[in-house]
């Protein structure tokens, strides 16, 4: 027995003293790579500077292509080139930007990114997808529509975002078709992909606003809303009668975004709409439009059934100019359901500290505004 | 060298002649053997007077076309022989300048011949001519150091004194009087001061040493004028000398120091035509349209007769053209006042790297005029060198992102501009009170205080400083809030290089 606990004490020994060298070897080479890497960066950086600055002017030759081709065979040295250089790509507009893009590619740099999209390490493939999105070529396409198909979700959203940043139209729609099939992503997520897109979006908008996938075409439309891409809003407004909800909110959402009076009655039939979301999303767009038109049936929304339609109704009416009055209106009467809406809108907006300075302005209405509104927020009885 | 060989005088006339009949001809696209040869003569001559006199300026200036002078290479350029002309021109007139100018005025020079080549021999400039209706304007053009009058049983030259104590800006000019012995006018001549009445017959070495003795004396006087006479600007030594301070200054603490030197055009036709005591006033008032253009802390002064050298601290190059374009139309009242056709050539030099002394800037500055006035008068041209060399501009960077900071600083560094670099906002108030920053590229966020705030500080302290925003921030209300502030341009990250080239060079050039 006591020769087992001696066996146990030596190995457990071992194991620690195996321990504490593999800890200091790291340390050892974590602080070798950091001086290496300083040092290459002194001599590196000021190199690729200068490199950068010079094919601004001209073609870089062959000698110069060579030296950071046999530079970025090493690993550390690689990443500094490739930060860097990404760092410009990311930093500049305008011919330099596609000269960049054409230096990580006759380097090697793309190359080596693409190949590591083959390695069993999710992680690094997610990173390398990132990469390739900074750097913007069009040649990693289609190693990065194949990493789509991988299960790991940072590798689906990395590998469409690059896609997005290369800005290449056929291979992004191509990746949404292949995500149609698995998707997984947020909502969320994918506009902000959609958004990112460094190619033509309107065109890009045009195409996939119909697509088959009800999801992916409202991410679209969504996405057409946050670019205010007026040309498409008649394209976008038909969705507001669309059969499909998720469409139907998409569209209002976008018309009220790019701010387009023309669909303003579509809108105000949205209010009437038996989805309290659709009627939900309508007041608000409402009241981006800013237009007095919708006043009348915002104030009777006041009334709705659901306290999100109430609340952005009222958050409209005091956006819309001759809102103000509407407010004097409603808390002369005696909806009190109404009247804690408006006030919790008022409140909640910021609006409340424009009114708080009509207490001395000459305007008489404006005063009674303030005392009507403070009165009220006050739970006093006016 | 205080005083130029009478070979050297004689032979800097004959060049002031050539140079206006070769300089017609050339602008009139006209070539003249004739003149060519003439060239090449006087040229010569000069070579060797200068040779002789240590005036080694010009002997060097001609010694660099001596093959095309003595015909070694076959054709010779017009353009080139008169540049060079105008050179060795203008280092004579620099040197002749010094000349002390004798005018004496009689209806019996024969009596003043050996007075006349004593002071000759000496290096003085005699000009003897009888009283007739020009002499004051003549004395107004010459400005003698002193006037000899020879008296007549009439009394025209007592006359003539009262003519000259009457007029401003020439009665200060020391005279002596010759004449008969008559001791109530001796007296007169004496009590209305004149320095000294030698009566006949003359003794022409008293005459002679007393008149260089006068003058010396005059001479230390006139160094201690502080304003030109006639103008109410600083007179070419006392203006010299302030300008030299400054430009050692201004080179010590690399600040701005630009020569603007202006020169009447066509000066002589207006004294023709309205006489010299006009062409005075006209000249006056033409400086007084300058200094009213010119800020107090800019110096000017004048250069020689009709050229005023400006100095110029607080303006760009491009605002001084504009500066000089509005003096133009300013001149159009005076113009219309005299019923003259009243306009300048100017010439610039600024001071950078290439000028070592202020004799240097002096000397781009008249080259640039001299380019001028012989290619289209009534225009401002800039030197070469001042345009190549350009003075340094200073930007002050202030990003959080140290990469953006040296990105930007190599960049610009690169193009020829001083570039500081800051993380830090607060930081940066501090570089730009010790530096002299031209302009401050800064980001919206940046620790330390707000994009905006140091907008605004920037503006409070240094007004002149131009301001870029180079943010990601891209929302209307960001560009709207920071262009209010006092931001010149806003560009928006990511952005083009030579978008922001292009933005810099239109804020500070």
């Amino acid at each position: 027995m006591e020769k087992y606990i001696y066996y146990s004490i030596i190995l457990f020994s071992a194991f620690i003293i195996l321990l504490y060298i593999y800890l200091l070897y790291e340390k050892v080479m974590g602080i070798y790579n950091l001086n290496r890497r300083k040092k290459y960066e002194s001599e590196l950086i000021p190199y690729i500077d200068w490199i950068i600055s010079e094919i601004e002017k001209r073609e870089i030759t062959q000698e110069e292509l060579d030296k950071l081709r046999i530079d970025i065979r090493d690993r550390i040295k690689r990443e500094l080139v490739r930060d860097r250089i990404i760092y410009y790509i990311q930093s500049f507009t305008g011919d330099i930007r596609r000269k960049l893009i054409g230096l990580s590619e006759d380097t090697g740099l793309v190359d080596y990114e693409i190949k590591k999209l083959d390695e069993r390490d999710d992680f690094k493939v997610a990173l390398s997808c990132r990469k390739l999105g900074e750097m913007r070529s069009r040649t990693s396409c289609s190693a990065l529509l194949k990493a789509l198909y991988r299960n790991q979700l940072d590798i689906k959203y990395h590998s469409l975002m690059a896609l997005s940043k290369i800005g290449d139209m056929d291979s992004f729609m191509e990746g949404f078709d292949v995500l149609s099939k698995t998707a997984v992503l947020s909502e969320r997520s994918l506009i902000e992909i959609v958004d990112t897109f460094q190619g033509d979006k309107h065109e890009l908008y045009k195409r996939m606003i119909n697509h088959d996938n009800s999801f992916i075409s409202s991410v679209f439309i969504k996405s057409a809303g946050n670019f205010v891409d007026g040309k498409i809003s008649e394209e976008i407004s038909k969705f507001i009668m669309d059969d499909d909800k998720n469409k139907k909110i998409a569209a209002i959402k976008s018309i009220g975004q790019i701010g387009d009076i023309r669909f303003i009655d579509k809108l105000i039939q949205s209010l009437e709409d038996e989805s309290w979301e659709v009627r939900a999303v309508a007041a608000k767009s409402l009241g981006k439009l800013q237009d007095s038109r919708a006043l009348d049936v915002l104030k009777r929304k006041l009334s709705d059934r659901e306290w999100w339609v109430r609340y952005n109704s009222a958050w409209s009416i005091i956006r819309i100019p001759g809102g103000v009055e509407v407010v004097e209106d409603i808390l002369s009467q005696e909806d009190k359901f109404a009247k804690d809406i408006l006030i919790s809108a008022v409140e909640n907006s910021g609006i409340i500290n424009e009114i708080y300075t009509y207490e001395s302005s000459i305007d008489l209405e404006k005063r009674r505004i303030y005392k009507l509104i403070t009165e009220y927020a006050n739970g006093r009885e006016i | 060298m205080n005083y130029a060989s009478k070979e050297l005088y004689d032979t800097y006339k004959k060049l002031t002649n050539l140079i206006t009949k070769y300089d017609e001809n050339l602008n009139l696209g006209m070539r003249d053997e004739n003149f060519s040869h003439m060239a090449g003569i006087l040229l010569k001559d000069l070579h060797s007077a200068s040779y002789k006199t240590g005036m080694m300026e010009v002997w060097m200036e001609i010694d660099k076309i001596q093959e095309l002078i003595n015909g070694e290479e076959g054709y010779m350029d017009d353009k080139i022989l008169l540049e060079c002309l105008i050179r060795c021109k203008s280092f004579i007139e620099r040197n002749l300048t010094k000349r002390s100018k004798v005018y004496i005025c009689s209806r019996n020079m024969d009596e003043f011949k050996d007075v006349i080549r004593s002071l000759e021999l000496e290096g003085f400039d005699v000009i003897a001519r009888e009283d007739d209706e020009d002499t004051i304007d003549r004395i107004y053009t010459l400005l003698p150091e002193i006037i000899v009058i020879d008296n007549d049983s009439n009394n025209n030259g007592l006359t003539l004194f009262n003519a000259i104590r009457e007029d401003g800006p020439i009665a200060s000019i020391p005279v002596v009087f010759t004449g008969y012995k008559n001791e109530e006018t001796k007296i007169e001549i004496l009590l209305l001061g004149a320095l000294d009445y030698l009566e006949k017959p003359l003794v022409a070495m008293e005459l002679f040493i007393k008149l260089k003795n006068f003058m010396e004396i005059s001479k230390n006087l006139s160094r201690n004028t502080v304003y030109d006479i006639k103008t109410g600007v600083y007179s070419r030594k006392h203006g010299r000398e302030i300008a030299k301070k400054q430009f050692e200054l201004a080179k010590k603490n690399k600040t701005r120091f630009t020569m603007l030197l202006v020169d009447i055009d066509k000066m002589t036709e207006i004294n023709i035509k309205l006489g010299k005591s006009k062409g005075n006033d006209v000249i006056r008032d033409f400086v007084e349209v300058f200094k009213e253009q010119i800020s107090n802390t800019n110096l000017i002064y004048r250069y020689s007769g009709d050229k005023f050298a400006v100095i110029i601290f607080d303006l760009e190059v491009k605002d001084i053209i504009v500066l000089t374009r509005e003096v133009k139309q300013r001149l159009v009242d005076v113009s219309t006042k005299y019923g003259v056709d009243l306009g300048f050539t100017g010439g610039i030099a600024i001071l950078n790297d290439e000028v070592n002394a202020y004799e240097d800037l002096i000397m781009l500055a008249e080259e640039s005029l001299n380019k001028g006035k012989h290619s289209q008068r009534g225009e401002v041209y800039i030197h070469s060198s001042s345009l190549e060399g350009k003075q340094k501009k200073n930007i002050l960077i202030v990003d959080e992102d140290p990469i953006i900071l040296s990105i930007l600083s190599s960049r610009y560094s690169n193009k020829g501009y001083g570039v500081l670099t800051s993380q830090n906002g607060l930081e940066a108030l501090g570089l730009l009170d010790e530096n002299n920053i031209d302009l401050i590229i800064t980001d919206l966020i940046v620790p330390g205080i707000t994009g905006n705030e140091i907008i605004k500080r920037i503006k409070d302290k240094k007004p002149s400083v131009r301001i870029l925003i180079l943010s990601s921030q891209r929302g209307e209300n960001y560009i709207d809030l920071a262009l209010k502030s006092g931001g010149d341009e806003y560009v928006v990250k990511p952005f083009s290089p030579v978008e922001l080239d292009l933005r810099i060079q239109r804020l500070i050039g």
